[in-house]
């Protein structure tokens, strides 16, 4: 007899479960509930059913000023620390296979993992499965279908928004199954870097048809590539193009938006910025060889791109020869020709097409400021707020000695993972909400199958919805922007609905029939491991990779699961009982404070 | 072709959401819970930031000797002298930008000030850099541990025992409240809750309290959370209703500042709320004449303010309300009809203690020789001078080189009552 509980049995669960609380997707009302009556934490006794295994109340917590709060100590398995930096958690399979990783010591473990993910040829069948079976036909259509199909829709059709809008929804679908189900999650993680550090903004009006485009071949085609061959992508693509304005940039009085925050977040950084200045008074100018740019520079490299645009001559007011496919185009007409200053270098006037624009992207590229500042965001993300200088410079180094690799960016991530700052490094982390939300469902080892855009609007409840960031500078990276009671909260409210099975596909004829995203096994087979206090050791081991740190928890665990029925040691075989008291424990432990770190 | 706008494809989602909020929220209720321990005398300061550097010279427009000057740079942008885009006078120098009529109306009564040429004493015409110097306080400086308003809290002290908490975000937590002591972020008032199995929530609070009774900063940060929720259970009741006849926007701004005047009504004890408004990086197409995008968001914002300040009744005397942009945008416009980054900005008072009805701060001229780095509207008052003045005079800040170390407040400009 099978202890695995069918769907329906969980749906019907979740569906009569008492006070089922918001199921809600985009533009549907969620489902009224009672207002909440918790009495406040200094409250002693429980005012429903008390049981003896009712535990005495905790004094009420007092919280140290952020500020003052210390920092997160004590080890964790490598497994876990590399999990959790470098993909989006661990499955319980995935820690198992990093013990049984070849290698002497732990340096010698991440270096074959490492090898194992930066191996293009890495098995990914099931992912690749996955993605077929969900028809997301946009991902391999070409730049001419794109423009045709999605941007030039068919006016008269019903649907036109959403066909419109197609090739940005299966891109962020295909997103999702890539987190959830990719073997390449080191990737995925570089994935996500590289489109937060050249952010476009997908649902941008005019961004959002070419935003599949931009996901497929300017960002992943590179990820793992060369630095100024995805910059020249990022560049020449409709989605930048538009979403920082470039595309109706001409002279005399170019559009300064796509310079400057190619200058200031794209390659050389903030951290070079030296402000409004005089440009002959920086220190290696005469040479050619600035250490950082001036306010002059964004000015010279705006003219250098007047006229980079997009072929979008639908109306034909621009005449025939500026045409309308959806690429690139260089509009000679709307270019500055006459000679600029860019960081001490002098670009002649009157140079072939494009030539300037490109020599200000090779200088840029080429330059030690962008090596130092990727290399330091790269550590920010992979080992903490305040990079190490070890790592910096390791990733600094390795990106101008393989300045021409078509893999150079693996080998800047190679050599930031690669030291003794990163094996240290446990705890400084914040799990930002989607490393949270993707952690927890990885921990449960569940499957997502059919994504939705329900799953979208439970992201952008935590603050964090993929590829929906505003601003160019991408989503932050550090702990203080993400430890805020609302952005706790709702992280606290998103477990709590996965591990009650209620992040959904909205059925609005039937709500009580709405489709689970997420499908995963509460039960396990063997008895003997279903009483409370089994439960309760089993459960955060499995969903944390370790232990609980306060060990008294697990005891409290214990008690939650038996509730007034059961002592802690006896076995409880009752299927339906388990399943509506393990969601309830399993969420105790996403909320922990274990599960924030990364 | 017919043309797709945002605006058709947010319809779908957060334009339900939205209306779905604010119709939440005024069918809850407020009931001043018995004892509460902050009185009506309590103070709050509100600060509304606009993000991405608004066009501070479209919206408090030149209308005196300079408008040559900003017709001359701005061929298609500039408002009109006279007709239906026209800027309401403020005084003989400037007009209002009539998106804003609401203010203008409270200007006219003396509730609502303006000081010009104001902003951040730094060069940056960077977003990011800009606002981080402005809301830590410390322009050039980024290496500060906390926010401007974490340390005004922390020189006047923080009452242990407000309703919901000192200070609070509506959304995210802007820089400036960094590190500040016992700040609260919240969204939508009603989803302020554990969600789950309600029968759980006892049981799972006792458990949570043991999780987060610790030192560091991921028990900080949750214990903070747990806090937020017990205040937030103190203040959330059935009934609570905008007062009768005013009419919110139905924007996010108009969500926020409803909610936010809903927590100001039920005593929560802020003495500090900020908000933010993204939105105002106005590279193209900002709209000719006045109209468009950036008419839009300042008809929004008007609205939004002046509702907010009806919504509060007899509250409004108590609550300042601040509006202030990391920089303004260039004189001149560029070749996309929007403008690029510039420099000094425009600054708004609201609501209690304002000496209203007057443009502060020295006017530098748009001519090319006064404008800095010979493109931008300079700087004459720095942004630190009125923050000052309020904490001061409204907030009982003694202390505001604290606030903002290596900064000594010239002459007061008389903005603020004491």
């Amino acid at each position: 007899m099978s202890l695995f509980t069918e769907r329906r049995q969980l749906l019907a669960l979740a569906a009569t479960a008492v006070g089922a609380t918001v199921v809600a997707g985009c533009a549907k009302p969620p489902v009224e509930t009672k207002p909440l009556e918790v009495e406040p934490t200094s409250t002693s006794e429980a005012t429903g059913r008390p049981s003896a295994n009712t535990p005495a109340p905790a004094p009420t917590v007092a919280a140290p000023p952020l500020a003052e709060a210390s920092p997160v100590t004590g080890d964790v398995p490598l497994g876990v620390l590399v999990f959790n930096r470098l993909a989006f958690g661990p499955r319980p399979t995935d820690l198992e296979h990093f013990a049984a990783l070849p290698g002497a010591g732990p340096r010698e473990q991440l270096a074959a993992w490492l090898d194992e993910q930066l191996d293009p040829t890495l098995d990914d069948a099931e992912l690749e499965g996955l993605l077929a079976a969900n028809n997301l036909t946009t991902l391999t259509k070409t730049p001419k279908q794109i423009w045709e199909e999605h941007v030039n829709y068919d006016p008269d059709n019903d649907e036109a928004w959403k066909i419109y809008a197609q090739p940005g929804s299966e891109a962020r679908l295909a997103a999702y199954l890539r987190v959830v189900h990719s073997r390449r999650q080191l990737f995925e993680v570089l994935v996500d870097f590289w489109h937060n550090h050249f952010n476009v903004y997908g649902p941008h009006d005019q961004a959002l048809p070419y935003f599949g485009l931009y996901d497929r071949d300017a960002i992943r085609a590179h990820t793992l590539g060369n630095f100024g061959a995805m910059l020249s992508a990022v560049a020449r693509h409709p989605a930048m193009l538009y979403y920082l304005d470039q595309y109706t940039s001409q002279a005399p009085r170019p559009n300064e938006n796509f310079a400057r925050e190619l200058l200031e977040l794209h390659t050389l950084g903030a951290m070079n910025y030296l402000g409004v200045k005089d440009p002959t008074t920086i220190d290696g100018f005469r040479e050619g060889e600035v250490g950082g740019y001036v306010d002059n520079d964004v000015y010279e490299a705006a003219r250098a791109f007047s006229g980079w645009r997009v072929g979008d001559n639908t109306e034909g007011w621009e005449g025939e020869h500026v045409p309308a496919n959806g690429e690139f185009y260089y509009h000679a007409e709307w270019h500055d020709r006459f000679n600029k200053i860019f960081l001490g270098r002098i670009l002649a006037a009157d140079q072939a097409d494009l030539a300037d624009g490109e020599q200000v992207l090779d200088l840029l590229a080429r330059h030690p400021g962008t090596a130092r500042h990727i290399a330091t965001k790269l550590a920010r993300r992979l080992i903490a707020d305040d990079p190490p200088e070890e790592a910096v410079t390791a990733g600094a180094e390795a990106f101008l000695a393989h300045l021409d690799a078509p893999d150079q960016l693996a080998q800047v991530v190679r050599a930031i993972v690669l030291t003794d700052a990163f094996l240290t490094s446990w705890g400084g982390k914040i799990k930002r909400p989607l490393e949270t939300a993707f952690s927890a469902v990885r921990a449960l080892d569940a499957r997502l199958e059919r994504p939705t855009d329900d799953l979208t609007w439970m992201l952008s409840r935590m603050g964090q919805p993929m590829f929906e960031h505003i601003a160019p500078n991408g989503y932050a990276d550090v702990r203080a922007a993400w430890s805020s009671t609302v952005s706790v909260l709702t992280r606290w409210q998103f477990t709590a609905m996965l591990a009650h099975g209620w992040i959904t596909e909205w059925n609005e004829k039937d709500p009580d029939n709405s489709r689970p995203l997420f499908t995963f096994d509460l039960i396990g087979p063997s008895p003997e491991s279903r009483t409370p206090r089994a439960l309760a050791e089993a459960w955060p081991t499995r969903l944390l990779g370790r232990p609980l740190q306060d060990a008294e928890v697990a005891q409290d665990l214990a008690r939650f699961v038996a509730g007034e029925y059961y002592g802690l040691d006896d076995p409880i075989l009752d299927d339906e009982y388990l399943l509506w008291r393990l969601p309830g424990m399993i969420n105790l432990v996403f909320m922990s404070p274990d599960f924030l770190l990364r | 072709m017919s043309r797709i706008t945002r605006r058709n494809f947010l319809t779908g989602c957060s334009a339900a959401i939205a209306a779905m909020a604010g119709a939440r929220i005024t069918r809850l209720a407020f009931a001043a819970p018995a004892g509460a321990p902050v009185g009506a005398s309590e103070r709050t300061l509100v600060v509304l930031f606009l993000r991405g550097g608004w066009d501070a010279l479209n919206v408090v427009v030149p209308i005196g000797d300079d408008r040559k000057h900003y017709v001359r740079a701005r061929p298609s942008l500039a408002l009109p002298e006279r007709g239906e885009n026209a800027a309401l006078p403020l005084d003989d120098r400037f007009g209002l930008h009539p998106s804003l009529a609401p203010l203008h109306e409270l200007y006219q009564d003396g509730a609502f000030a303006i000081v010009h040429a104001t902003g951040l004493a730094h060069e940056t015409r960077s977003h990011f850099d800009a606002m981080e110097y402005m809301e830590l306080g410390t322009p050039g400086l980024k290496t500060t541990r906390e926010g401007w308003i974490a340390r005004h809290l922390l020189a006047t002290g923080v009452s242990g025992d407000a309703l919901l908490a000192p200070a609070l975000a509506i959304g995210s937590a802007p820089t400036s409240l960094r590190d500040a002591p016992q700040a609260v972020a919240v969204e939508n008032l009603d989803d302020f809750k554990l969600w789950g199995d309600e029968s759980f929530f006892e049981e799972q609070r006792r458990v949570l309290n043991r999780l987060y009774t610790g030192e560091t900063w991921a028990h900080a940060a949750g214990a903070q959370t747990l806090r937020a929720l017990d205040g937030m259970s103190r203040i959330l009741d059935d009934g609570y209703e905008t007062t009768a006849g005013v009419e919110y926007p139905g924007s996010g701004l108009g969500n926020q500042l409803s909610t936010l005047a809903r927590l100001i009504k039920s005593d929560a004890g802020l003495q500090v709320a900020t908000l933010d408004y993204g939105g105002w990086d106005t590279h193209d197409y900002q709209g000719d004449q006045g109209t468009g995008q950036f008419g839009s968001q300042l008809e929004d914002l008007g609205r939004s303010l002046a509702a907010f300040h009806e919504d509060l009744g007899n509250r409004a005397a108590d609550v300042t309300v601040m509006v202030m942009s990391e920089f303004g945008r260039r004189l001149e416009q560029n070749s996309s009809q929007g403008t690029d980054h510039g420099h000094g900005s425009a600054l708004f008072l609201l609501g209690g203690g304002i000496n209203g009805g007057q443009v502060y701060g020295d006017w530098p001229g748009l001519s090319h020789e006064q404008l800095f780095d010979q493109a931008d509207l300079a700087i004459t008052t720095d942004y630190r001078q009125v923050v000052s003045e309020v904490l001061v005079n409204r907030l009982g800040n003694p202390d505001p080189s604290f606030v903002f170390p290596g900064f000594t407040p010239g002459a007061a400009l008389g903005i603020v009552q004491g």
